[in-house]
């Protein structure tokens, strides 16, 4: 008895498994339209997904776009149908993070540190987008996957392919770094 | 809550809000469409042993009349298939697969030759209740072994209840595959799917004629690398160009320096007598082998004598990472292409730059870099276009930067341009 398969077909819809399977099954035979369908049906999670990395539309668009190039020249390495949400959503990732690495990083970090004090007495005005980009890259990306996207720590292990208790602590370690950038003093407004 | 709890907050609302635009889904159509089909599997050693013996297959073939001319399908043809239909040629299939809304899909004839199989196939409304228009049968070959892409044209005739299809793979089946199968899926009127299949014996016997290739292995400077425009394959039912734009070493290298340049488009024209011959499209394809490319033709007519190969142009994606300083008046340059900037101005913070360039020169990834920090696009506005004297068409649009400066200097690190090449890369006299 498959118990996987069990899992999988009880933690979801049964006629959304179906025509999951379904499309990535057409999607593997070179059916164009099916692979539209799938990513169109998601079409909002994968843009969010790349805008949180590109942060701009253009190329969050232009991110999307890759991915289903991608997606259309290996989807036959895609063992698991089930998968193909977490599956491409990784290949998007790594394709943002690529592109990412391929463009200078212009901002000097303590330059925005000078910045974030500045600004500390104003304290609103000041977006946590500033406060994340003193963080180490793979802290800003896991705050910005579970607090900006809501993603659930198993979502987030799957997309990231890392283990889910790497997840927690990741998650941990890179709030207090954040809570550190943004200076303690001003945290919390309840204690004060 | 404190205030990083409100702030992730109003993040995660800030992102729930946040939707892909409309545009996002004509843009991945689109690129879809431009996509070369996927090849099959790189075969061993022992299988490409075998192919040799597939095109020595298709060059024995025989010509075959099957003394029944193919009815109905002459709108749907294009003039190539249309001939070859009214000699006769082809497999005549006559296997049907009825579904239970009375909906059945006929398979007529199929053609092979060396450069793809043909289908030519019927969907009919056998209760004639159901609108015609509305009807969608999805026809994907299954064949093993094959993972070449296709492409069809239907013709809808209402009052037979009928459509009839004309439908192409990329490439013929290996030549070891005896039995051709047809999957059917057809969405029904209430929603549900049903699926079917019509499989059939292949008979090379009655291939459409033979298929000839002739070397080409032209190299053209493409983007700093050489790519080899290998060979042209002609047979009854198509002429096809290959080659190669990238080999599997220098796409590794680039990979690993996270360079990216990668034609997007090619365009060739091809030359019968003079006259030119339809383009019926090109695909590009990244597998085992490295980057390869692929242009369509309609077959070349009968008595085809001399024979011309042009290289038009070629569209190029390429990221790289440049700072140029730009001033009003100046033109930059980037990969050989001109920018030119028509004027920098400032208003509430924001600078608006107007640039021109060709038609086919974009810069998709741009920011300001004004006194050492960088700014994002916001938007770019609506385009304008101008033809010059020489045809060459430009196109005038402004950026819209989210910042100011005194020193600046555009940061471009993606660029997409049109390179014309007007050469010729092949010229034959064919005997």
């Amino acid at each position: 008895m498959n118990l996987l398969g069990l899992q999988i077909l009880l933690g979801m819809k049964r006629g959304e498994t179906v025509e999951l399977k379904y499309l990535v099954k057409k999607a593997k035979k070179g059916d164009k339209e099916a692979l539209l369908k799938l990513i169109l049906q998601e079409r909002d999670n994968y843009y969010r997904l790349a805008y949180v990395y590109m942060k701009n539309q253009q190329d969050a668009e232009d991110m999307v776009q890759e991915m289903i190039l991608s997606l259309y020249d290996s989807i036959n390495s895609l063992r698991k149908e089930e998968s193909f949400y977490s599956w491409s959503k990784t290949i998007l990732v790594n394709q943002c993070k690529g592109s990412l690495a391929g463009k200078t990083r212009v901002i000097p970090v303590e330059a925005i540190r000078e910045e974030a004090v500045a600004f500390n007495g104003e304290e609103d005005r000041m977006d946590l987008d500033h406060y994340l980009e003193t963080l180490k890259a793979n802290h800003r990306e896991i705050i910005r996957l579970r607090y900006y996207l809501d993603m659930d720590y198993k979502s987030i292990s799957e997309v990231l392919e890392i283990p889910l208790g790497t997840v927690k602590s990741r998650i941990n370690t890179a709030m207090e770094k954040l809570r550190s950038a943004m200076g303690e003093e001003n945290l919390d407004e309840q204690a004060r | 809550m404190n205030r990083l709890d409100r702030m992730l907050e109003e993040k995660r609302r800030e992102f729930n809000n946040l939707q892909a635009p409309d545009s996002l889904e004509e843009k991945l159509r689109a690129a879809l469409q431009e996509k070369k089909p996927r090849r099959k599997l790189p075969l061993n050693r022992i299988a490409a042993m075998l192919l040799i013996g597939a095109i020595l297959t298709y060059n024995s073939s025989t010509l075959a009349y099957y003394g029944k001319q193919l009815v109905g399908y002459d709108t749907v043809m294009d003039g190539t298939l249309l001939q070859l239909s009214r000699m006769g040629e082809g497999q005549i299939i006559d296997k049907n697969h009825l579904f239970s809304d009375g909906l059945e899909v006929q398979l007529d004839v199929a053609m092979l030759d060396g450069n793809g199989l043909v289908f030519f196939y019927t969907i009919e409304d056998t209760t004639k209740s159901k609108d015609i228009n509305d009807v969608h049968v999805q026809v994907l070959p299954d064949i093993p072994f094959m993972n070449a892409g296709s492409s069809g044209a239907g013709e809808i005739m209402e009052e037979d209840h009928m459509q009839k299809w004309v439908f192409t793979t990329d490439e013929p089946p290996p030549f070891f595959i005896r039995t051709v199968t047809l999957e059917l899926s057809h969405m029904k009127e209430d929603g549900s799917a049903e699926y079917g299949e019509i499989s059939f014996r292949l008979d090379r016997n009655k291939a459409v004629g033979e298929t000839v290739r002739m070397n080409i292995n032209r190299e053209v400077e493409l983007a700093g690398r050489t790519m080899t425009i290998e060979d042209i394959s002609m047979s009854p039912i198509s002429t096809v160009v290959k080659g190669e734009i990238q080999d599997l070493i220098s796409l590794g290298i680039d990979r690993a320096r996270n360079e990216y340049r990668m034609p997007h488009n090619m365009e060739m024209s091809l030359y019968a007598d003079g006259i030119e011959i339809e383009r019926k499209g090109a695909g590009m394809s990244t597998d085992m082998k490295g980057t390869r490319f692929d242009v369509r033709f309609d077959a070349l007519p009968k008595d085809t004598k001399d024979l011309r190969l042009e290289l038009d142009s070629v569209s190029v994606h390429e990221r790289l990472d440049m700072e140029l300083e730009i001033a009003e008046g100046e033109t930059l340059e980037v990969r050989g292409n001109e920018i030119f900037i028509n004027s920098i101005e400032e208003s509430d913070g924001r600078t608006y730059i107007t640039i021109t360039t060709e038609q086919g020169t974009r810069i998709p990834e741009v920011r300001l870099n004004a006194d050492g920090n960088y700014h994002q696009l916001l938007e770019t506005s609506e385009s304008t276009y101008e033809k010059k004297q020489d045809e060459a068409i430009l196109n005038t649009r402004t950026l819209e930067f989210d910042g100011s400066g005194e020193d600046m200097k555009l940061s471009v690190t993606d660029i997409r341009y049109t390179k014309d090449y007007n050469l010729t890369v092949y010229e034959e006299s064919i005997k």
